[in-house]
């Protein structure tokens, strides 16, 4: 397993590889045969400092930090569910990470939506092909099952050790009208228990109805 | 409520004006200001149900698997064979709807263009209209082009014209490999631009080592085509 300083509020560039006992590793850098003689080299010894700093107020706040998250992301999900029709959440809905929610909102092209809520100051990623530079939607919503027009729609709004419940509130007012500006523009007209075959019609993809990302 | 379904005005700051150039492959990520402004405020767009006899025709290409749909309508003056009204609609990204958008500028400013001129917009001339567009994001503006075309020729069926149909058929090119002309625009679209590329995509040619020299011919064709 290996953690992210930076995911965690710590330095960049810094990260930890917990290795269980009996596992053997090929080195990734010979030399001097620090580290455990994983990777040699001279130690950063800055960046771990922090590092561990970090760990440790993550690890004071755990508790507290993972109840108040999960609660605001309980709010923001329910709020976007009564205030957008045609929303699906991707993944569990509560057997996931406390700051993580990420959902379909049918016949709209993710990346729009990004660019405008872009424009009001609002960060988040899209399972959209448009955004990823091979152009292939994400294979992580592909992967959990749900249709090619699911992963296109795809929006991942995660939240932070700064995110306020006003900052929730403020996507909530600016979200809505976004995608009803967006879905009437569209000329597509997805319903939610539309059968996932009838969805991607093999007619969609030419020759033999498999899209071009996943021919070899 | 504040009324949020018009975007604020752009503001020109040094930080919107900053585009993001990855430093290995020259890639460019940011959106022009005339492409920003086409999109927050997208012109010609079909709103409202057409009413009978608004338009002649209607093209539609694309799917919503594949990430993009177009639809286009349009209405033509037959005495002077002008395209005069042109609205769209659809479910695409920021440079899909920016680049239809000023496609359906082009083909109706100044009284509309002759239906033959209009087909002679290419994608590069919309791109730059628009002030350029990321590299891998042209193929979003082949979509506007490809429903028009179905539009024309969905017209010239109603009023008779049958000779002035043009369809793009695909031709086998690879018949071990069963890859079609079209393949390869696809490929080249992609961002494919030799034929190393195009075989890491296709595989095109490899078991029919004759037909290189016309795969080699179409990438050339292409490549001038959207980014020449």
């Amino acid at each position: 397993m290996t953690v992210n300083g930076s995911k965690i509020y710590g330095p960049k560039g810094v990260g930890l590889l917990y290795v269980r006992r009996g596992i053997q590793l090929v080195p990734h850098i010979v030399g001097g045969g620090q580290e455990n003689r994983l990777r040699s080299g001279t130690e950063n010894v800055p960046s771990i400092v922090g590092f561990a700093r970090a760990l440790e107020l993550a690890q004071e706040h755990a508790a507290e930090e993972n109840a108040r998250l999960t609660e605001l992301r309980e709010y923001f999900w329910k709020e976007i569910q009564a205030r957008i029709p045609k929303v699906v959440i991707n993944g569990h809905p509560t057997n996931r990470l406390p700051n993580n929610l990420n959902f379909t909102i049918l016949d709209v092209e993710g990346e729009a939506v990004l660019l405008y809520l872009d424009e009001y100051g609002i960060a988040c990623s899209t399972g959209s092909a448009c955004t990823s530079t091979s152009l292939d939607p994400s294979h992580v919503i592909l992967a959990m099952g749900k249709p090619y027009e699911y992963a296109h729609g795809s929006m991942r709004m995660t939240l932070g050790k700064s995110t306020t419940r006003e900052d929730v509130d403020h996507v909530l007012t600016v979200l809505p009208p976004v995608v009803e500006l967006l879905r009437s523009i569209s000329p597509v007209h997805l319903s939610l228990d539309q059968k996932q075959d009838e969805m991607a019609a093999r007619s969609a993809f030419v020759e033999d109805g498999v899209p071009h990302w996943m021919k070899k | 409520m504040e009324d949020t379904t018009t975007a604020k005005p752009i503001s020109t700051s040094d930080m919107q004006q900053a585009d993001v150039v990855n430093p290995h492959t020259k890639q460019k990520w940011a959106y022009s200001p005339i492409v920003k402004e086409h999109f927050f405020h997208p012109k010609n767009l079909l709103l409202e149900e057409p009413t009978e006899g608004q338009f002649d025709s209607r093209g539609t290409v694309g799917s919503p698997a594949c990430g993009d749909v177009m639809d286009i309508w349009i209405k033509v003056d037959p005495s002077e064979d002008r395209v005069i009204d042109l609205k769209w609609k659809t479910f695409g990204c920021g440079s899909a709807i920016a680049a239809t958008s000023m496609f359906s500028v082009m083909v109706t400013e100044n009284g509309g263009l002759k239906i033959d001129d209009a087909l002679k917009i290419k994608p590069q001339d919309i791109m730059e209209r628009l002030g350029g567009l990321p590299n891998r994001k042209i193929h979003c503006s082949v979509l506007a082009d490809k429903a028009f075309r179905k539009a024309v020729n969905n017209y010239f069926h109603a009023t008779g014209q049958h000779t002035r149909v043009e369809v793009d058929g695909a031709r086998v090119i690879d018949s071990r490999m069963n890859i079609t002309d079209k393949d390869i625009e696809e490929a080249v679209l992609e961002g494919a631009r030799n034929l190393e590329e195009v075989q890491k995509k296709l595989k095109v040619g490899v078991g029919d080592p004759e037909s290189i020299p016309e795969i080699e011919q179409l990438i050339r064709f292409y490549s001038e085509k959207y980014y020449g």
